[in-house]
């Protein structure tokens, strides 16, 4: 137990490294630096505007008003802005994959699935996270406890979608060539947090529920945000480790089958 | 010199790139699927919404026009191609030299590559679209002069799309990253290019404002033409678009020499 302990706290001490190493070499950039957190702020409240505009035609759908969407905005924008920049380099897993690049990471003594998520950080990640944060200060009843409950529910929502890209990424070990659609399934799944959730019904509400973990990761978040309940955390909580064991076992497994693409490439 | 203007090389350039789309459809069926999926999505916002204002129809717009203009319109808009980047790779890795060495146009070769992009992909991505939007809200009648009109508008704003793409990937001269102007360009298109709202849902001063921009003249003008066709309407979006490709053609000029100037060739 206690060397578990340890190399988690090596693991998370490493990581700090990492992201601030990658931090102050993306500032010497200044320009791009501003203008990559800047620009995806300035993305971000074009969101913002389009359901000002739509909850002033149309103030409720289906119990939905423009502070759930609002909130809805905060959580997916800290959420993906959380994953853009700890673990960009997940969205290159199926590529390196199929082409045989997974070989520089597999020399390295620390974990190889640690070592490829933190690979790339994408600076615009800081400006979606910077943008939710402010959203919800701004356009949401602010309490010590939903605050606390928005960074509980912001980590564990960024934990699901970790293992949701880890877990399609990793099919490419098993079919070959599953790079675009494994984009195309992580896209999907943002494409659902910015839209109202109580307006999906039928087949496309049992999508989000079984093929994409939207609900997960949209509207259990929103509602525990609004009304906390220790069951629907524990829900949310349950769902991320389950998913993150099978990604991780999926990943494993698929590991066992890699093929080596016998490039040699230098590294800057 | 006046090898440039010979028609034959980008009829050759269109064709190859309508053949290379064609090799990776199953790539382009993936995309086309998290389109049809977008669509779903926003046709269930707004039977929500519809429903919840117990209304018939907003400003003469029924929910099926609704969704037939939001459905043409993001088939077209989503799927069009975004040169931007790719001309911000060719500025960034220098093979930008290259292609201004060839007896081509540059903006040519890029503009048959993108007509051939488009003809490959937007037929299927239309079909596609309608019948998914038919399946979710019925038919709806399209007469000749409207679907006439709506193809030489659609033509009118993919060309206007093109040159400002190309004017955001000739920024790449001056910033190391273009990203965030392609961004900020995507979204005030997708708020005010009817990619979700369609213009006649918003309050009467930003739709006036937003009338004046070039961005529901890329492809919403089309959906509109397509729904509910009229001769003056039809004038006046062909007159606002020619008044944008001047604008923004007469500026890609001068930005394209002042980028010639720039560029500073090392050999090899």
């Amino acid at each position: 137990m206690g060397a578990s302990v340890k190399t988690l706290l090596t693991y998370l001490q490493l990581t700090v490294f990492i992201l601030r190493q990658g931090l102050i070499a993306a500032m010497q950039y200044r320009v791009s630096f501003v203008m990559q957190i800047g620009g995806m702020i300035v993305n971000d409240i074009f969101w913002l505007l389009l359901w000002i505009l739509y909850f002033q035609r149309f103030p409720e759908v289906n119990g939905w008003r423009f502070e759930d969407s609002a909130l809805l905005l905060a959580i997916s924008c800290t959420t993906f802005g959380i994953f853009m920049f700890m673990a960009w380099g997940l969205l290159d897993l199926a590529r390196k994959i199929a082409q045989g690049e997974l070989d520089y990471y597999l020399s390295m003594p620390r974990n190889t699935l640690w070592h490829v998520s933190l690979g790339r950080l994408a600076l615009a990640g800081l400006g979606d996270l910077l943008f939710g944060i402010m959203v919800f200060l701004c356009f949401c009843r602010v309490t010590w406890q939903n605050g606390m409950v928005f960074v509980v529910v912001s980590l564990l929502a960024a934990w699901i979608v970790y293992s949701f890209v880890v877990l399609t990424q990793s099919i490419c070990f098993f079919t070959g060539n599953f790079e675009r659609a494994a984009s195309h399934l992580f896209w999907t799944l943002v494409t659902f947090g910015l839209y109202p959730y109580s307006a999906f019904e039928g087949l496309l509400k049992i999508i989000t529920v079984t093929l994409l973990p939207a609900y997960f990761i949209y509207a259990v978040p929103v509602r525990l945000v609004k009304v906390f309940s220790l069951r629907g955390l524990v829900e949310i909580g349950v769902f991320a480790l389950a998913l993150f064991a099978l990604a991780v076992f999926t990943f494993n497994r698929g590991l066992r089958r890699y093929e080596s693409g016998n490039s040699l490439a230098l590294r800057r | 010199m006046r090898d440039i203007y010979r028609l034959d090389k980008y009829r050759a350039l269109f064709a190859l790139t309508m053949r290379n789309e064609r090799t990776y459809l199953l790539d382009f069926l993936g995309l086309n699927v998290v389109i049809l999926v977008r669509i779903w999505i926003i046709a269930q916002v707004f039977r929500a919404a519809f429903r919840s204002a117990s209304v018939e129809t907003i400003d003469g717009l029924s929910l099926s026009n609704v969704i037939w203009m939001v459905g043409i319109t993001q088939a077209v808009g989503a799927l069009i191609g975004n040169v931007e980047l790719r001309v911000s790779e060719e500025v960034q890795d220098g093979s930008i030299a290259y292609l201004l060495a060839r007896p081509i146009s540059y903006v040519g070769y890029h503009y048959a590559r993108f007509l051939g992009n488009a003809a490959a992909l937007l037929p299927i991505s239309i079909l596609s679209s309608s019948l998914v939007v038919w399946l979710l809200v019925g038919p709806i009648q399209i007469s000749m002069h409207g679907a006439l009109a709506a193809l030489l508008v659609m033509a009118g704003g993919a060309t206007l799309h093109f040159v400002i793409c190309l004017l955001i990937g000739l920024l790449a001269f001056w910033f190391e990253d273009i990203s965030a102007f392609g961004w900020i360009y995507q979204k005030l298109w997708i708020l005010f290019g009817g990619m979700v709202l369609p213009l006649d849902i918003f309050p009467q001063q930003i739709r006036w404002v937003a009338e004046l921009s070039p961005f529901p003249h890329l492809f919403h003008a089309a959906a509109r033409l397509c729904v509910s066709f009229s001769t003056p309407r039809f004038m006046q979006i062909l007159a606002v678009q020619a008044i944008w490709l001047i604008l923004t053609g007469s500026a890609l000029f001068l930005l394209q020499r002042r980028a010639a100037s720039r560029l500073v060739l090392n050999g090899g």
